[in-house]
């Protein structure tokens, strides 16, 4: 059987094709703890490339309001349902991925994704396009947890009623599922970064990778009669340029940059040198986390998770590593991750890729390429006024002394 | 081992087989290989696209706000007169109609502030995207093609006229820009800057000014009868004598502006109303996986995470 090394699961897992990776891989870190759900990323991305008749209901950059939200509806909890028990041994994942969970032989030529043999022994769904896709708002800040009495009180890192904003685009998964079940084989990742396309010359609209991409980033285009997904804006990264839905965000909380493998990491200190800014946050301090990587695709898109909500949910979207993430994310307050604290003022700073950072004098550096593309203060200046000031001889108190 | 070939990791499958293609192409590529040179000089000759880009020029400074900078006075309606004689006699007769109906700046001024201006509301807006058919949401790509054919010639829009790119001027402004360009390039025997000059003003036309203009007329002609209509009548002769010549088809746009939110065709009647958030949904109990079903089961995965705890 097709085996292929999936690094965020620590073991082989099933795929229908080959492992082979591309030069390098694109790769973004979104921090979910400074989302606001402004939806400016919705809209960069909306008014580029999704603004046709027949996109209508097409949104590559989607925000939804964890844990009810869901564009399109239930896509995450559906899927789930489908795959069944999913339990993790430490860093290791034993339950079944989306490709193993019916248990097919991929192997076997009779099961091998073909314009005549369409295989969709994939757990998933196919969307309803009247109505899966009709409320990208769905569930907006609707909360979870305790009801909110007069007397509930924020005491604890977890809040007792919570919520928490989600923004989602294509991962450029290493074993793309849309490309997996595509059976005319349409689909495929470019060597040199990555990014999954669909090649609408071959397309012949079997919809199988609306089906089996389970975070449903791949649609199908009625007045085009092809599929179409997020192309990673990569006229914009071939140049440097961080995509669209990146250089918007308002909350800084995207960075756009290449990742390596565990074993190829940059394992550079970036207090001393410049370091591979995606490596550093995923695999030396593992502080951002994959989205719901028991799917078995190894996405490339990292989450720090929200502090606020609980881990045990947390878990189910990010897998085992949330509470170590929180426990060096909260490390910062303390002055203890200068470097980490850098990076992540860093993101946003600037509307080029950071392929390399480094902190240099109390500030931290980014570059595209070797060149510098952007340099901000690790600590903020502050200036802390006095809570009393003499104005006319009265004394003018001040309720915020920030 | 599969017995496919096929690797998911390479470029566009179309070209795999095209070892003339030497390899996996980048947008980059794409753009390189866009251009289409057409070696056949367009119609026209020197003298009438310097006509044309008078009048054009005038056009848009008749549309301005008229004042001390913007705005046609009587020295301009006389060269207008004496350019589109030049062209063709419905349009000498509508600039003629303009010199006729031309008015102090005064009471001019009244009257674009009324027609055009905040002052009282637009009651004819100068701008191209009120008139497309669809959202604003999808139509703002027309807005970036229209900064494109600015950029693409080396003109942008002025700090002092702060409108959005699609303003009526500033398309007659350019239109212009291409006519005089064209003129030179004739002049200076340079066949392959007219033809991209010319292609750019046919393409732009048929994109842009010649699919509006006539509602644009219409409306002015609608709230006005005096200089602002002429001015309406001229901008639509002579765009209509350049759609002749030019052999365009422009796309027109709806007789009245249709917003949609959501294409019926696809989403059906439902596909009416916004209900991003499932606020104002019907029957949306009935869904899979909606926070409005009770046997939710992503309620249910949320719930048992706290209960767990």
């Amino acid at each position: 059987m097709p085996q292929v090394h999936n690094w965020q699961l620590n073991r082989e897992v099933e795929f229908p094709y080959e492992e082979s990776r591309p030069e390098r891989q694109w790769a973004a870190m979104f921090d979910l703890n400074k989302c606001i759900e402004c939806q400016t990323c919705t809209l960069a991305c909306k008014t580029t490339w999704t603004h046709e008749e027949g996109q209508e209901h097409m949104f590559w950059n989607n925000v939804e309001t964890k844990p009810y939200g869901a564009h399109p509806i239930g896509w995450d909890k559906r899927t789930l349902e489908d795959m069944g028990t999913m339990e993790w041994d430490g860093d290791t994942y034993e339950g079944d991925t989306i490709f193993e969970t019916e248990d097919v032989d991929w192997d076997d030529p009779e099961n091998h994704p073909t314009e005549e043999r369409i295989n969709e022994d994939v757990a998933g769904f196919m969307p309803d396009i009247e109505d899966d896709w009709r409320y990208p708002n769905l569930g907006e800040d609707e909360t979870a947890g305790e009801e909110m009495d007069l007397d509930v009180h924020f005491d604890e890192d977890t809040h007792p009623i919570w919520f928490f904003y989600l923004p989602r685009i294509c991962n450029h998964c290493t074993y793309a599922g849309c490309a997996g079940g595509c059976p005319v084989q349409a689909i495929y990742k470019r060597p040199e970064d990555g990014v999954v396309l669909i090649d609408r010359e071959e397309c012949q609209a079997q919809m199988v990778c609306n089906e089996t991409c389970p975070y449903k980033k791949a649609q199908y285009n009625p007045a085009e009669t092809i599929s179409q997904k997020c192309v990673g804006c990569y006229p914009k990264t071939e140049d440097g340029r961080a995509p669209q839905c990146f250089e918007t965000c308002l909350g800084k909380i995207r960075l756009h940059g290449y990742i390596n493998t565990p074993e190829e990491a940059d394992d550079s200190d970036p207090m001393a040198e410049p370091t591979n800014p995606l490596d550093f946050l995923v695999h030396q301090k593992e502080v951002a986390l994959p989205l719901y990587p028991q799917f078995g695709l190894e996405p490339n898109v990292y989450y720090i998770p929200p502090t606020t909500a609980p881990v045990d949910y947390l878990e189910q979207l990010f897998g085992p590593g949330v509470e170590d993430a929180f426990e060096t994310y909260r490390a910062i307050g303390d002055g203890e991750e200068p470097a980490l604290e850098g990076l992540l003022n860093l993101m946003g700073s600037t509307e080029w890729s950071i392929t390399a950072f480094e902190v240099d004098d109390g500030e931290a550096v980014g570059y595209y390429e070797g060149d510098e593309v952007g340099r901000v203060p690790i600590t903020e200046p502050q200036t802390e006024r006095d809570r009393v000031d003499e104005v006319d001889g009265e004394e003018v108190y001040r309720l915020d002394i920030t | 081992m599969s017995d496919s070939d096929f690797s998911i990791l390479g470029g566009p499958p179309s070209e795999r087989n095209d070892e003339s293609s030497g390899g996996n192409r980048t947008a980059r590529d794409d753009r390189d290989t866009d251009a289409d040179p057409t070696p056949e000089l367009p119609p026209g000759d020197a003298a009438t696209a310097l006509h044309r880009a008078r009048l054009y020029s005038l056009l848009a400074l008749g549309l301005e706000r008229p004042d001390g900078n913007g705005g046609l006075e009587m020295d301009d309606t006389t060269a207008l007169v004496n350019a589109a004689a030049a062209l063709d006699r419905t349009v000498e007769d509508a600039a003629t109609a303009v010199d006729d109906h031309l008015t102090d700046t005064a009471e001019r001024k009244k009257r674009w502030a009324s027609l055009f201006g905040v002052e009282e509301g637009h009651t004819v807006s100068p701008y191209e995207l009120t008139y497309l058919p669809g959202p604003l949401l999808t139509t703002v790509r027309q807005l970036a093609d229209i900064r494109g054919f600015y950029h693409a010639f080396g003109i942008d829009v002025g700090e002092k006229m702060p409108y959005r790119g699609d303003h009526v001027c500033y398309q007659l402004e350019f239109l212009a820009h291409l006519c005089l360009r064209d003129a030179r390039l004739r002049r200076a025997g340079d066949d392959e800057g007219v033809t991209i000059v010319v292609d750019a003003r046919r393409t732009f036309l048929e994109a842009h000014l010649g699919r509006w203009f006539w509602r644009f007329a219409g409306e002015i002609s609608a709230h006005d009868d005096g200089f602002f209509a002429a001015v309406a009548d001229l901008l639509a002769a002579l765009v209509e004598d350049e759609i002749a010549i030019l052999d365009l088809d422009p796309e027109w746009v709806p007789d009245t502006s249709e917003v949609t939110e959501w294409n019926e065709g696809i989403f059906g009647a439902a596909g009416r109303s916004c209900g991003g958030c499932g606020a104002d949904a019907t029957g949306l109990e009935d869904l899979e996986g909606s926070p409005g079903n009770p046997r939710n089961p992503g309620s249910q995965t949320a719930q048992d995470g706290l209960d767990d705890r």
